[in-house]
């Protein structure tokens, strides 16, 4: 009898053991970031953030913006090899927000029509010193993924075609 | 150094020699299956050098946002080349006449489509590629080996072009096809180092907007300049939202396709295995049938006084002296009449590669046949009594 309930005692604590060891913690978003990428992200979320629609709509050459949207808009959303990539304004559903929806890459958006999301996208290139995008890709500088919402500070770059892109000097990933 | 006095090396041979429907039945039967085998790994080698030939590290293709998987998909605006030659600095340039810049980068309307050609009624699914001069600056690898450039109204075709249309030997320099309703003549032939470019058919970019009444474009193909980057065109594709673009390094390109064909690769070896096999279990019913034949023979070289595992030992020779003949064989048939075959597939044609790769595994495999083919009929030769041996009928 003593010996059944050793071997019970010490099963049940193998047992709890294994599931600990097992579980993995959600990692916090901009946890991956590379040492050269802690500069660039923002401790604190900075205030007076706009949406990408309403930036298109307001923001001059030049100015100093403070943008929220979610990375995505397309499958291959990143700048290969460059702190850059697209985010989405936040008021879209990524796919696999919607109902009866099965998409693999659920951040292309593809669930939307592609003219609308065109106007809802901005380009974020995060810049150094000297002005040049950093060449690190941003997944590995910044820890960032597909579907982060995040907040960037910097400055808008706009043509005569609507194009916007922030040149970006601090970036906070709220989720 | 064998612990133990072997037979003659003669003696395996002779052997073989003393039995000849037998032994030449199994040479045929070794040689079949080497030769199945060849033809497999040729086809898999075939398959593996087109796509890996295929894409030039130094080219980025530039086409329509979500065609990345399929560049036919793809449209761009007819203006895309000059925009792109404009914007990016890491494009490769050279001097050219009258001091202009000659810029590394090529217009394309690419697509599959019905041709038509000389004596046949059904047309057949080619790939088309209009394509300006620019086009041979890109694509590095594209020798023209007969006729010459396209003037209006003519096609290049490439080396397998006739074997992608399923007709290898219908398009001759000076015959007529026809596509997009118009006809075409053939100007000339290229060759580009068996990549997925010899599979498709050339003409002048302006002629083929004519004919499908199109302005826009598929893709442009440009080349980085030394020191220029991927990112480069990659960064200004994400700047320029308006314009939809998406760039694609060329060697990226192909390698999805490689990953696509996987499967494709994956079964062709599992062909391989399993001819293999089959070929190990004929080579053992031949072996077992050769060994209890020869009972009798095989108890007398015991009282002889050489020991069974020298006995094993010669057994084994002359399976492995079979499979070598079998395999040498096979090999010269694959080189003649299968090397350089062509063989149609979705994406284009390829030809069958009898190289080293396909060599080594052809005549590993039929050694190995001849190798495992015989172990156990040599190991029941071990276990046979003198007596009983000497005794059987």
């Amino acid at each position: 009898m003593m010996r059944y309930a050793k071997w019970s005692s010490f099963l049940v604590l193998a047992g709890l053991l294994a599931a600990g060891c097992g579980k993995e913690e959600a990692a916090a978003p901009g946890s991956g970031a590379s040492a050269d990428g802690a500069k660039y992200l923002l401790t604190a979320e900075p205030a007076g953030a706009k949406g990408v629609l309403e930036t298109r709509k307001e923001a001059k050459d030049g100015d100093e913006v403070v943008l929220v949207g979610r990375i995505g808009g397309s499958k291959k959303p990143w700048v290969e090899g460059r702190a850059g990539f697209w985010i989405v304004d936040a008021s879209f559903k990524a796919c696999n927000e919607k109902a009866d929806d099965d998409c693999t890459t659920p951040w292309d958006y593809c669930c939307d029509p592609p003219e609308e999301l065109a106007k809802a996208k901005a380009t974020v290139k995060v810049v150094d010193d000297n002005g040049q995008t950093v060449p690190v890709d941003a997944r590995q500088l910044l820890g960032v993924k597909e579907l982060n919402t995040v907040v960037v500070k910097g400055r808008a770059k706009r043509d005569d075609k609507g194009n916007l892109t922030i040149l970006a000097s601090g970036l906070f990933v709220r989720s | 150094m064998l612990l133990f006095r072997p037979l003659p090396w003669e003696y395996g041979v002779r052997n073989l020699l003393r039995r000849p429907g037998r032994s030449l039945l199994t040479l045929a039967a070794l040689t079949l299956v080497v030769l199945l085998v060849f033809v497999v790994a040729a086809f898999i080698r075939g398959l593996e050098t087109n796509l890996s030939v295929s894409g030039d590290p130094d080219v980025v293709l530039v086409h329509s946002l979500g065609a990345s998987e399929n560049v036919e998909n793809s449209s761009v605006a007819g203006r895309t080349r000059d925009l792109l030659a404009a914007s990016l600095p890491g494009i490769r340039r050279r001097p050219g006449a009258g001091g202009e810049q000659v810029v590394y980068a090529s217009s394309e309307l690419y697509l599959g489509t019905d041709v038509g050609t000389q004596g046949q009624a059904e047309p057949a699914l080619g790939l088309v590629r209009g394509v300006t001069p620019s086009a041979l600056l890109v694509r590095r690898k594209v020798q023209i080996v007969e006729g010459h450039w396209p003037g209006p109204g003519e096609a290049l075709v490439g080396r397998l072009a006739g074997a992608k249309l399923g007709r290898a030997d219908s398009l001759v320099v000076g015959g007529v096809i026809t596509f997009e309703g118009r006809s075409w003549r053939v100007a000339g032939r290229f060759a580009a180092v068996g990549s997925a470019l010899e599979s498709e058919l050339w003409c002048p970019l302006e002629d083929l907007q004519q004919a499908m009444k199109r302005q826009d474009l598929s893709l442009v193909a440009l080349t980085l300049a030394p020191g220029a980057g991927f990112g480069d065109v990659d960064e200004f594709c994400k700047e320029r939202l308006d314009l939809e673009l998406q760039a694609t390094a060329e060697a990226a390109y192909y390698a999805a396709l490689r990953k696509h064909y996987g499967p494709v690769r994956a079964l062709a070896w599992l062909v391989v295995g399993l001819v293999a096999g089959a070929g190990v279990f004929a080579g053992l019913n031949t072996m077992y049938g050769a060994v209890a034949g020869r009972t009798r023979e095989l108890a007398t070289l015991q009282t002889l006084g050489y020991a069974r595992r020298a006995i094993a030992l010669s057994l084994m020779q002359e399976a492995a002296l079979l499979a070598a003949a079998g395999s040498l064989l096979a090999a010269i048939v694959a080189v003649v009449a299968f090397n350089g075959v062509a063989v149609r597939f979705t994406m284009g044609a390829f030809t069958l590669r009898v190289d080293g790769v396909a060599v080594a595994v052809g005549c590993g495999t039929g050694l190995f046949l001849g190798a495992v083919g015989a172990l156990p009929p040599a190991l029941r030769a071990m276990r046979l009594g003198v007596a009983d041996g000497l005794k059987a009928v």
